[in-house]
């Protein structure tokens, strides 16, 4: 309206330096009321007839329409979907995002799926954006999100990673093409779920990634691994970065019956000699190319020192299945166990066998060499594959033999959750501890500790660890500061766990 | 024990009556206590009280903590104290039947955690009988309802307020005369001075929106017609106040309330039953100001109360968005009356989802809208409830569309819209929101039950 341009000219440089504007194109209706303020002071008239104006042009002004191509909005497919968590865990789920117990959210997140249950939709966004920021949570945050959260993240270029769908090929590349940061990540949420897809999509971008980026991605080929990726991990091989070669080594290692096990087994089979019961190695001057290539270092003097030496024998006696020296020697593991702790490599060897032991799951030498090395650090490698209820006789022995450092290593090392019983043992263990007086020797150990065993106890047992706790400071014995922070700390968390897990019955 | 803040005089509202204690202070403890469900807010309402979602996490936060010293409940009150530590004993109290509660903490939100934390844990019955405490009944003696005194001054007010209109009316005027040039360099404080001067004439509604004009040079393009706009609102209102006594009735209850000015009373009665649907906040000039959208069941009448209170109280009605209220609303003057003050006592009814039936499409709405505009220039905010709309992001920018494609769009940077979205899932919904004129802002969602839409955790 060219009157009103006059009025902010007018309002802009001060009614002193300008004039009244002319009443052109100003609507009929309101002509009288401007020739009325024209006989007022300008300065007063105007703001009056720029209310007039606005006011006028507010009530006349009708909403916009949208076009039809505007907004094309996909359809969400209820069918199918996950049915939303309650309203109890939807309240935990919100507690975490606020920074309360995030260490819980793994374990969260996996009760979600495991009950085949998704995020509930007013935290949908929100947990998107998590995953956007956070992207190790990923793989745990894809699968509870449902299908009502791959629409919301189709919608949201920057979610692009939450849309795919791990069982649609298409929309895996899709997704694998587009983001590039998250590719690592979605191998290994592919590979948790379909190995040959994950391994498919890896090799297809392969030859282009950076060595970052391969760096990453091969850590995802550890999930599912199978003697189908062989021929891809054999390729590792020969790639440009020594840290992908090494990588590519320990996964060949740990398939059964891998080219890279024989080729290793030919080469280094008699690197151990077996006389009068003693072990000696019997290490070549020359180190082969295809040996170096199969993972084992060249020494870089002419004359090999001992450290060399060592690395030589723990690189390649590490990949050989144990029960090859067993053949070989015809002596049973514990013979050639004992006889490695009485060589001149004790430690280089027990921890290359029990590398080769955990590789191929040989339970006869993880035994062995539990037993004769005593439980000592170096052996964490063979209890990765110990079923639950052996780990707990060890356990319970070495608790009652009293024998600390056992217990610490046993507990240490031990990546999975316990059962009812152990988790009781490791309580009533844990109360024994704290009332000694003073201290024992691992007992700072064992408070550092006891936060990850919150995590590994059954949160069934939170009764009876608050029960036991309170015991020990009901009997009278005198426990250290220390201990009281955190036994207490043990059983809120074990409480709180509990009341997680029984948020999904409510 | 002291209680900080426990003397609630209200130094600028004696629209508030002080009630004098009803009742002896000391309960005997074998009195009748509440049973369980006599309250029975449910913990989606509980957020519907909160006035955003950082006091609403920090309240959950407590109820899940262990800094409860005692609590308790009765026949019509729940009550708590908080230890803290060597500062004084934080003291929280909510009457049960009208849903007045206070607390002696130093929040500058209401409710604040103390009070939502109380009520989480009531929802959750862990809160166990018991004869309330002598603090509690002082504090029952203290506060103030929502009736206007009998000897209210509506013309000991316009007169106070005359000088403040007069000063504003020179304000411009020198303004109009120097131009608005020189304005960027003195963004930020051009309006602070005469702002003051409004506040102290009771007129803070007035103050309030002449600080709002300091953000306005140089944040857009079209800022001088912006400013002009706002400026020439802001001369009817001098005008129409310079000829107070010529207004008809309506207009002049409109031109009062626009000012800030709690008028008289009416004898527009209302009783109904009343759906709190939308709750929010504003601060200034040390006072906070609750809003709360109420709309009757029977009468379908739009109502806002408006709680006006010294920001260091912290005292006051929750109503939660979705819970039934039933009593008597007196209405003020005005062409579309539907500022309120209750008449009486408004209390808890029986909870029900109840979906009103709403307006019409988005063009109904804006029309209705402009013809309140039309006799009403000083509209500020006006209830839109729409149902079958569709929550869409077009350009960066959130908006609602209707069946025939009518848009409204929402206030820039919605923190919201994504969890509309997923809540949604692209199907049309029932909303409640205000429109400015310009912008929508949604206050809650009907999905089955009524949803207060601040209290969820912001995006941005």
């Amino acid at each position: 309206m060219k009157s009103k341009n006059g009025l902010i000219g007018a309002a802009l440089v001060g009614t002193e330096r300008s004039d009244w504007p002319d009443d052109g194109e100003l609507p009929p209706s309101l002509l009288p009321l401007y020739a009325d303020l024209r006989r007022r002071p300008f300065h007063q008239a105007l703001p009056l007839l720029a209310g007039m104006i606005s006011l006028h042009e507010d009530v006349g002004r009708l909403p916009a329409k949208a076009s039809q191509s505007e907004w094309f909005l996909p359809a969400y497919r209820q069918e199918g979907d996950r049915p939303a968590c309650s309203r109890a865990t939807a309240a935990f789920l919100e507690r975490m995002l606020n920074q309360r117990h995030t260490d819980l959210m793994p374990e969260l997140l996996a009760l979600l799926d495991s009950r085949q249950l998704r995020i509930p939709d007013p935290l949908l966004p929100h947990f998107l954006e998590y995953g956007l920021k956070t992207p190790r949570r990923r793989p745990m945050i894809l699968p509870v999100i449902g299908e009502r959260g791959r629409w919301l993240a189709s919608l949201n270029a920057s979610w692009l990673y939450a849309t795919v769908d791990v069982s649609d090929q298409p929309s895996l590349r899709h997704v694998w093409e587009k983001d590039n940061a998250g590719r690592a990540i979605l191998a290994l949420y592919v590979r948790q779920r379909r190995p040959a897809a994950g391994r498919e999509l890896i090799e297809s971008t392969w030859r282009n990634e950076n060595d970052a980026g391969r760096r990453e991605q091969i850590r995802a080929m550890e999930y599912g691994l199978s003697a189908t990726d062989e021929p891809f991990l054999e390729r590792a091989l020969d790639d440009r970065d020594v840290q992908v070669r090494r990588r590519a080594v320990d996964l060949l290692a740990a398939i059964p019956d891998s080219r890279l096990v024989g080729r290793v087994t030919r080469a280094a089979g008699g690197w151990l000699s077996w006389r009068n019961g003693e072990l000696h190695p019997n290490l070549p001057s020359i180190i082969s190319d295809q040996l170096v290539r199969d993972g084992v270092s060249r020494p870089t003097t002419v004359g090999m020192t001992s450290s060399e030496r060592s690395r030589l024998l723990s690189q390649a006696i590490g990949v050989i299945p144990p029960a090859h020296w067993q053949e070989q020697f015809g002596v049973p593991p514990g013979e050639i166990v004992a006889a490695a702790l009485a060589s001149k490599w004790p430690r280089t060897l027990i921890t290359a066998f029990s590398t080769a032991a955990g590789r191929h799951h040989n339970r006869e030498w993880a035994d062995a060499i539990l037993a004769a090395d005593n439980f000592n650090e170096h052996t964490r490698a063979v209890l990765g594959f110990m079923p639950g209820d052996v780990f707990i006789q060890h356990l319970q022995c070495q608790i009652e033999a009293e024998n600390d450092i056992a217990v610490v290593g046993l507990l240490r090392h031990w990546p999975l959750p316990w059962d009812e019983t152990g988790g009781r043992l490791i309580i009533d263990y844990l109360a024994g501890q704290a009332g000694h007086d003073p201290d024992t020797r691992h007992a700072p150990t064992f408070r550092y500790l006891s936060r990850q065993f919150a995590h590994q106890c059954p949160p069934g047992l939170a009764d009876h660890a608050a029960q036991r706790f309170k015991r020990l400071g009901d009997d009278g014995r005198k426990i250290n500061h220390a201990w009281e922070l955190s036994l207490n700390s043990f059983a809120s968390k074990l409480a709180y766990r509990l009341a997680l897990h029984q948020s999904f019955e409510a | 024990m002291p209680v900080r803040g426990q003397n609630y005089v209200n130094p600028i509202s004696d629209q508030y009556k002080m009630q004098l204690p009803d009742f002896n202070c000391v309960l005997n403890a074998e009195m009748p206590v509440g049973n369980k469900g006599q309250f029975g807010l449910t913990q989606e309402q509980i957020r519907g009280v909160a006035p955003d979602y950082n006091t609403y996490r920090l309240g959950d936060e407590l109820a899940q903590g262990g800094l409860w010293e005692t609590a308790g409940r009765s026949v019509d009150l729940i009550w708590a104290v908080f230890a803290e530590g060597r500062r004084v004993d934080t003291q929280t109290v909510f009457f049960t039947p009208d849903l007045w509660a206070t607390c002696n903490c130093g929040a500058t939100r209401f409710p604040c955690r103390h009070i939502i934390a109380l009520l989480l844990r009531s929802a959750t019955d862990q809160v166990a009988p018991a004869a309330p405490p002598c603090w509690v009944d002082e504090l029952r003696g203290s506060r103030f309802v929502h009736e206007k005194p009998k000897d209210f001054e509506e013309a000991a007010r316009i007169t106070a307020a005359g000088s403040g209109i007069l000063d504003l009316e020179r304000r411009l005027s020198d303004l109009m005369q120097q131009g608005f040039a020189g304005l960027k360099s003195r963004r930020g404080s051009y309006w602070s001075a005469s702002a003051d001067r409004l506040a102290d004439a009771y007129l803070p509604d007035l103050a309030h929106q002449l600080r709002e004009l300091d953000g306005i040079p140089d944040d857009s393009a079209d800022w001088p017609e912006r400013l002009l706009n706002r400026l020439g609102r802001l001369a009817l209102l001098v005008e129409g106040f310079n000829r107070l006594d010529r207004l008809s009735p309506e207009l002049r209850g409109d031109l009062l309330a626009a000012a800030g000015i709690a008028q008289q009373a009416g004898d527009d009665l209302e009783h109904d039953e009343w759906l709190v649907i939308g709750r929010y906040q504003e601060f200034g000039d040390r006072l906070r100001k609750s809003y709360s959208w109420l709309r009757g069941i029977t009468s379908h009448r739009w109502a806002l109360l408006l709680e006006s209170v010294p920001s260091h109280l912290i005292a006051g009605y929750c109503y939660p968005v979705g819970s039934v209220l039933h009593g008597m609303l007196a209405f003020d003057p005005g062409s579309r009356p539907m500022r309120a003050c209750v008449s009486g006592e408004l209390l808890l009814g029986e909870q029900k989802p109840v979906q009103l039936m709403p307006s019409a499409d988005i063009d109904t709405a804006i029309s209705d809208f402009a013809e309140a505009l039309a006799l009403n220039p000083w509209i500020r905010r006006y209830p839109f409830l729409f149902e079958n709309v569709w929550v869409e992001l077009v350009r960066g920018r959130w908006r609602l569309r209707d069946q025939t494609g009518t848009i409204l769009p929402f206030v820039d940077r919605y923190p919201h819209g994504w969890q509309l979205l997923a809540v949604t899932a692209g199907k049309p919904v029932t909303l409640f929101g205000e429109w400015n004129g310009r912008e929508f802002t949604p206050f809650s969602l009907f999905t089955g039950s009524w949803h207060h839409i601040p209290a969820w955790r912001s995006l941005i």
